[in-house]
């Protein structure tokens, strides 16, 4: 028994491409990945398809930093991402896998009188919605965070900040590879190393897609390829309200315990929060203008590095492991897209995670299966339609990035 | 990325020295006042994004403050030409 545990077992199988799928979902990230996995758990007979041009979580997914929160601004995003913190909290169970979750908070960090007026303004909202979020006091901070720089007189004094006890960090790699093995397990095929290349139509109506393997014809084809979503909706002549931007992060090497929280300042663009490993993990918000390019920069290396001194000093001469680079699918309103396109037939989009999808991973899959199960837009994606952009409904998630604060 | 980029003007400099400006695109184009609700709302909202190819608006906002057109490659990032707009947009 204790050796089976030990055992080298594979997430998921290899699999020949058939010709023919029920629903084909182009990007294997970790919400083509848990809409595959919540269609195979409610409808066991559907085939399933999800192919990636790379290896599974070759994208933003494996990239992100994994913070997960519900202190959004916006009744929509708020309800939407504190039902996905719910998933997460019983999502290790679910998968069987053991998803490092850990609820160690959210402060964002307020240096001007104005900020602390929208922090209190979102933990309005938030206490609203039943969501634990509260304006806290300089003294309060260095309570949670005692190596917090709180001296006076500094170009960005800490004057309070909006505290987010439920919110966490979970092992990003595991999510992607759990959802996979569970879509796996319940039947569903995963074929890494197959890109798509072009859609194929008769009128109005999508009939599968051309790929690197071949032709395969499919019932239903749902995009799922966030930073990608502009290149997939040239293929069936649509037009999406995306830019694509490159998100940067990077650790340090590992010191000793420092802060067991996560920290934000939207004023100095920067986060910080601490591995269980001692790595400090810092990012930021996007860098200033669009490209597909995965190249890190030491602009912005500089940049963070300087924003998270100016938080914790003691940062001040700690060595840089690595610095990576992921693109994120940017809206103007900072929330997603889900849903058909009008005019398109068999067509689903799942996009517009930009630099905040990998908390809402658990809920879009989960919603995204149920609108393609029943044919009904479930209550908490139906603000999420990409016609919302014809009638003049956008959401205005300034609480979804850090980016948000420079656009 | 360390990008340099042909400021027609000023030469070669970095690119954090540039703004830029949008993608130039059958989406980014408006005839003006007679624009429809639809035109509009894709003005704004809507992109090609396009992987590869884009030619678009860059503004030497450290320099010499003047806007410009730059073809660039949006996956190598790589900038193969910059020049002043034919026709300037006060004229
Ligand atoms: C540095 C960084 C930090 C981040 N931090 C956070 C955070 O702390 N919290 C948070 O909530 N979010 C964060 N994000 C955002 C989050 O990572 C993304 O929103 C999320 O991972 C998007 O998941 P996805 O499955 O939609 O897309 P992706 O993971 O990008 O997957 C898309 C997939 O589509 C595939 N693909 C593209 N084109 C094709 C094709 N033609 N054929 C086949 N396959 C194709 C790609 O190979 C890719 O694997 C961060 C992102 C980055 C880059």
């Amino acid at each position: 028994m204790v050796s089976q545990l030990f055992s080298r077992q594979r997430f998921w199988r290899k699999q020949e491409l058939s010709s023919y799928y029920d629903i084909v979902i182009i990007g294997g990230g970790v919400h083509g990945l848990s809409t595959a996995y919540y269609l195979a758990k409610f409808d066991k007979d559907l085939k399933v398809a999800v192919m990636d041009k790379s290896y599974l979580g070759a994208g933003a997914s494996g990239r992100n930093t994994a913070i997960i929160r519900a202190n959004y601004l916006t009744p929509e995003g708020i309800a939407f991402m504190n039902a996905s913190l719910k998933l997460y909290e019983q999502l290790s169970g679910e998968l069987g896998l053991n998803l490092l979750f850990s609820q160690i908070g959210r402060l964002d960090i307020g240096h001007t009188e104005s900020t602390l007026f929208w922090l209190r303004q979102r933990s309005e909202y938030n206490q609203l919605m039943g969501v634990e979020s509260n304006l806290i006091t300089p003294d309060e901070v260095k309570a949670i965070v005692p190596e917090i720089d709180l001296r006076e007189g500094k170009p960005f004094p800490i004057m309070g900040a909006l505290h987010h006890p439920p919110a966490g960090v979970a092992r990003h790699d595991a999510v992607v590879w759990g959802y996979a093995r569970g879509a796996d397990r319940n039947g569903v095929e995963l074929h890494p190393f197959t890109e798509v290349i072009g859609i194929t139509k008769e009128g109005r109506r999508v009939t599968g897609v051309d790929t690197s393997k071949g032709r395969v014809k499919a019932g239903l084809v749902v995009s799922a390829t966030a930073g990608w979503t502009s290149t997939i909706a040239r293929m069936i002549d649509i037009d999406v309200p995306i830019l694509t931007y490159p998100l940067q992060a990077f650790v340090t090497e590992p010191l000793k315990p420092m802060i067991d929280t996560t920290i934000s300042s939207g004023e100095l663009h920067t986060y910080i929060y601490q591995t269980e490993r001692g790595e400090l993990v810092i990012g930021g918000g996007v860098d200033h203008y669009p490209t597909y390019s995965h190249k890190s920069t030491l602009h912005m290396l500089e940049e963070l590095a300087t924003n998270a001194i100016r938080l914790l000093p003691q940062l001040r001469g700690a060595k840089v492991l690595r610095q990576w680079t992921g693109i994120c699918d940017m809206t103007p309103d900072y929330a997603p897209i889900i849903g058909p396109v009008d005019g398109v037939d068999n067509f689903m989009l799942n996009c517009g995670w930009g630099t905040w999808g990998f908390k809402a991973a658990p809920i879009s899959g989960k919603t995204t299966a149920e609108l393609i199960l029943t044919g009904k837009v479930p209550e908490l994606i139906e603000p999420f339609d990409l016609n919302r952009f014809y009638e003049g409904r956008l959401i205005n998630e300034r609480a979804a990035a850090i980016a948000a604060a420079i656009h | 990325m360390a990008l340099l980029i042909e400021c027609p003007n000023c030469g070669s400099r970095d690119v954090h020295e540039f703004r830029h400006g949008g993608e130039i695109s059958d989406l980014s184009e408006r005839k003006g006042i007679s624009d429809s609700d639809l035109e509009l709302t894709k003005y704004f909202y809507f992109a090609r994004n396009n992987a590869g190819d884009s030619k678009e608006w860059w503004y030497h906002s450290f320099g010499c403050r003047q806007w410009f057109v730059a073809y660039r490659n949006t996956v190598s990032d790589q900038i193969r030409e910059t020049e002043w707009p034919e026709k300037r947009l006060d004229s």
